[in-house]
């Protein structure tokens, strides 16, 4: 027979079972934390990352980074400059070179001399010269690294 | 009617079946071990445990919404990544501080937040001059005469300096824009880890836990690799240092064609140091200049 009365005992048994399950939902996501991550949110969608230089895949969930291929990155803060491309992608260990127009004026001074003007053209007139041309074409030197550039999907 | 917790409890549970709560107190107290999960969260939960309390919420909440649904990302607070998309993700922040620059593995804590160049503007494809200190030499021809007065018509021989003047060019390094955002969350452990391998900067001196300063890559412009050719190869100049900027030259290289101008004497004798009619080549170096790429130099950590 029992000495409780029956909603006490109704009260006893429901916090018990409440216990119980609060107590299993805690181990379960203790489980999670502890090393299981249910999450694959590694990286932010549409992140770029580069990766090592003995990585060549991408990880899963990422796609490769066509649009930075042959290409640095310049960040920028505004959204709508997102995804811009400037200038022609670079070949495989292409150090790009680059050269510059040029123009050249010289003015060569006069020697006297005591003698009219006459047949003998040995000699260059005195008077500016003027010359042009591209110069030689020179890398930037700077320092550069090809790496696998994949997106977060 | 019901005028306390004790009995609403009750009659949640007598009035139900099993099934009708079981769920929604099990995802409840999944979501209470998510919470408990960070240090953070565990000053907060002690307020959530009143028995009728979680009773009352886990019936208002729809137990289909999972409680413990991860939010966030792993990445450690102080990262700072590229994106390619308008906006930065929950926890981000844009990073100013990187905008119209190329950010740069540091070879050195020294080296960390060293800016050069200006920033660029929006699609801007940077051009550069340079200066050029340049001479042509002209050899001489002798008159059987007198060096005097007064014809001024013969040039004088020898070393003259020359105005070099050099186009714009620009150094065609090319590049494509992305959002930068630094993360100012802290990671959340419920999402998976990055990849190993994967490589990111940060705002810190030190790498995070499980990260390892990056090697190869520091110093250098990191490229996205072409579709033929293999990654982790260097090319171009040697590594940035701390404080450095990076200059190249071009040589330079003509010829001045002269014209001639007629005097009445004979070749030789000794009025000496004339200029020789002829055409006379040049060439030299220009001065040292930048292609002016602005970069960044933070702190890159490769995951392990």
């Amino acid at each position: 027979m029992s000495v409780i009365p029956k909603p006490q005992h109704r009260l006893f048994t429901g916090l018990w079972y409440c216990a119980s399950l609060l107590c299993a939902g805690l181990l379960l996501r203790a489980g999670n934390a502890a090393g299981d991550a249910s999450g694959d949110a590694d990286v932010p969608t549409g992140a770029l990352v580069f990766l090592g230089p003995d990585q060549s895949r991408c990880p899963t969930g990422f796609r490769l980074a066509t649009e930075a291929a042959g290409r640095l990155v310049v960040a920028v803060a505004n959204g709508d400059a997102v995804g811009k491309q400037i200038g022609t992608p670079l070949d495989s260990l292409e150090d790009r070179t680059h050269t510059h127009s040029f123009t050249t004026t010289v003015d060569l001074p006069y020697r006297s001399i005591s003698a009219a003007d006459g047949g003998n053209r040995q000699g260059a007139a005195a008077q500016r010269y003027t010359d042009g041309g591209i110069s030689a074409p020179a890398a930037s030197g700077l320092p550069f690294i090809q790496l696998m550039a994949c997106v977060k999907q | 009617m019901i005028t306390n917790s004790s009995e609403y409890l009750l009659s949640v549970i007598g009035n139900r079946t099993p099934k009708s709560w079981i769920v929604p107190v099990l995802f409840l107290g999944i979501g209470l071990g998510s919470s408990c999960s960070s240090p953070e969260a565990v000053a907060d939960s002690s307020a959530v445990f009143d028995a009728a309390q979680v009773v009352e919420d886990a019936a208002v909440k729809d137990a289909s919404v999972d409680a413990a649904a991860p939010a966030g990302d792993s990445l450690p607070k102080g990262a700072v990544s590229y994106f390619n998309r308008k906006s930065c993700p929950d926890g981000w922040v844009p990073f100013a501080m990187g905008a119209g620059r190329s950010l740069v593995a540091a070879a050195s804590p020294a080296a960390m937040m060293n800016t050069e160049g200006r920033p660029l503007l929006d699609g801007e494809d940077r051009l550069h001059g340079h200066t050029v200190n340049g001479s042509v030499t002209v050899p001489s021809v002798n008159y059987a005469g007198i060096a005097g007065e007064a014809n001024h018509g013969v040039a004088r021989a020898g070393t003259t300096a020359m105005t070099v003047v050099t186009g714009s060019a620009s150094a065609g390094i090319p590049y494509v824009q992305l959002l930068a955002c630094q993360k100012m969350a802290e990671p959340d452990l419920r999402q998976r880890p990055a990849a190993s391998g994967m490589l990111m900067f940060f705002m810190t001196t030190e790498c995070p836990p499980g990260w390892v300063a990056a090697g190869l890559s520091q110093g250098r412009f990191l490229v996205g690799k072409p579709d033929i050719g293999n990654a982790g190869q260097t090319f171009g100049g040697p590594p940035l240092a701390a404080a450095q900027t990076v200059s190249h030259v071009h040589q330079i290289s003509g010829t001045i064609k002269t014209t001639s101008h007629g005097i009445a004497l004979a070749s030789g004798g000794a009025a000496g140091n004339y200029a020789k009619d002829d055409s006379h080549r040049y060439q030299f170096a220009t001065q040292a200049e930048s292609v002016a790429m602005p970069s960044l130099q933070l702190r890159q950590c490769q995951k392990r």
